[in-house]
């Protein structure tokens, strides 16, 4: 991974959309905005880390749960977020790696607001909603 | 892996749009050092409990030794809320891995959910994950949670449904899921899953990808 770049040419996500439906009446379309116009995430201030030697290294972390209303009514969807590299203890080839990396990632993208979800509704989904936490 | 600010993203060209296409990269083309290879991992600002997730993904990271990519969600205090892996995979990795986490006491698909493990499958054939999906122009994946189940779809690109992407999706009418995950008597959906955020991440090796053969080369 560190020496051969090259083999990671292919290592990139092209996002056509992504959009959340949910039954509380609005249809969230996470997209950008403008093209060229995505505002990327500020970096969230490093804090006290709970390090679980046992998490995979993917899920290890503490995203920043700030929802913001911006002047348009979009939602900015900000992303903030630490990561923590676990101890490689239980593998055997190479003498136990303990390291700790904390890096904050982000980009902005926004929520548009839409329309109920039919099949939902149809449903009728007890305690169905989404969460501005 | 070496998760990088947003700033450095956009500097270094990782993240980027283009008539609303939004591209996310890893680094290809330095020698890495320090905490590795520079990626980014993208995780939104709201949480969910229950919905309908729908991804039009064109592209998704390639096959290759080390990598780990995954589209997610996740809640806070992992694993007391839960974590649902729409779409993951590692190295050469030829179909999909879908994998719910929780605390104790969930039990579906026959498999205890709780913690790392996880209970879960790896179903969609070479088309749903990795060079496959790519080769293919990828495709739609569409998850629905709801307080009865858990389902994860996955539509190529030339055999997505009517709709599917547009304002009113109807997975009644989208036949059998890909992975179908039941609540019930083995596992109260709601009181294992809520409050998760939406990720993209690519990382590389980490404790399923760089398992054995892999370590060794873990920087």
């Amino acid at each position: 991974v560190k020496n051969n770049p090259s083999a990671f040419e292919s290592a990139y996500w092209t996002i056509n959309s992504l959009k959340v439906y949910t039954s509380s009446g609005s249809t969230q379309n996470l997209s950008p905005t403008t093209p060229g116009n995505v505002g990327l995430g500020s970096s969230t201030p490093d804090g006290p880390i709970t390090e679980n030697p046992t998490r995979k290294e993917k899920r290890a972390a503490v995203p920043a749960a700030v929802v913001a209303e911006t002047s348009d009514g979009n939602l900015s969807v900000e992303a903030g977020k630490r990561e923590i590299d676990i101890p490689f203890s239980s593998v055997v080839e190479q003498p136990a790696v303990t390291k700790r990396s904390i890096a904050d990632a982000g980009e902005e993208m926004y929520v548009k607001k839409g329309k109920v979800m039919r099949h939902l509704r149809r449903h009728q989904m007890g305690g169905f909603g989404h969460h501005h936490s | 892996v070496n998760y990088v600010d947003g700033s450095t993203a956009q500097q270094e060209g990782l993240t980027s749009v283009n008539n609303g296409v939004v591209t996310i990269r890893s680094d290809s083309t330095n020698i890495a050092s320090g905490r590795g290879r520079n990626s980014v991992r993208l995780t939104s600002h709201k949480q969910y409990t229950h919905g309908l997730v729908v991804l039009d993904l064109e592209h998704m990271p390639g096959s290759a030794c080390g990598v780990w990519p995954a589209f997610w969600m996740t809640g806070p205090s992992w694993p007391n809320n839960g974590e649902i892996d729409i779409l993951e995979g590692v190295n050469y990795q030829s179909t999909n891995a879908m994998t719910l986490h929780s605390n104790s006491g969930c039990t579906m698909v026959n498999k205890n959910c709780q913690g790392n493990q996880g209970c879960g499958m790896q179903q969609g054939g070479p088309a749903s994950f990795g060079d496959g999906f790519n080769a293919a122009n990828g495709g739609v994946y569409a998850m629905e949670w709801t307080s009865t189940a858990i389902n994860i779809w996955f539509f190529g690109r030339n055999n997505i449904p009517a709709g599917a992407t547009g304002a009113n999706p109807d997975p009644s009418t989208w036949g059998s899921a890909l992975a179908s995950f039941q609540g019930g008597s083995g596992c109260n959906i709601d009181d294992h899953f809520k409050n998760n955020n939406l990720v993209f991440d690519t990382t590389f090796c980490g404790d399923w990808a760089g398992t054995s053969v892999f370590i060794s080369i873990y920087i």
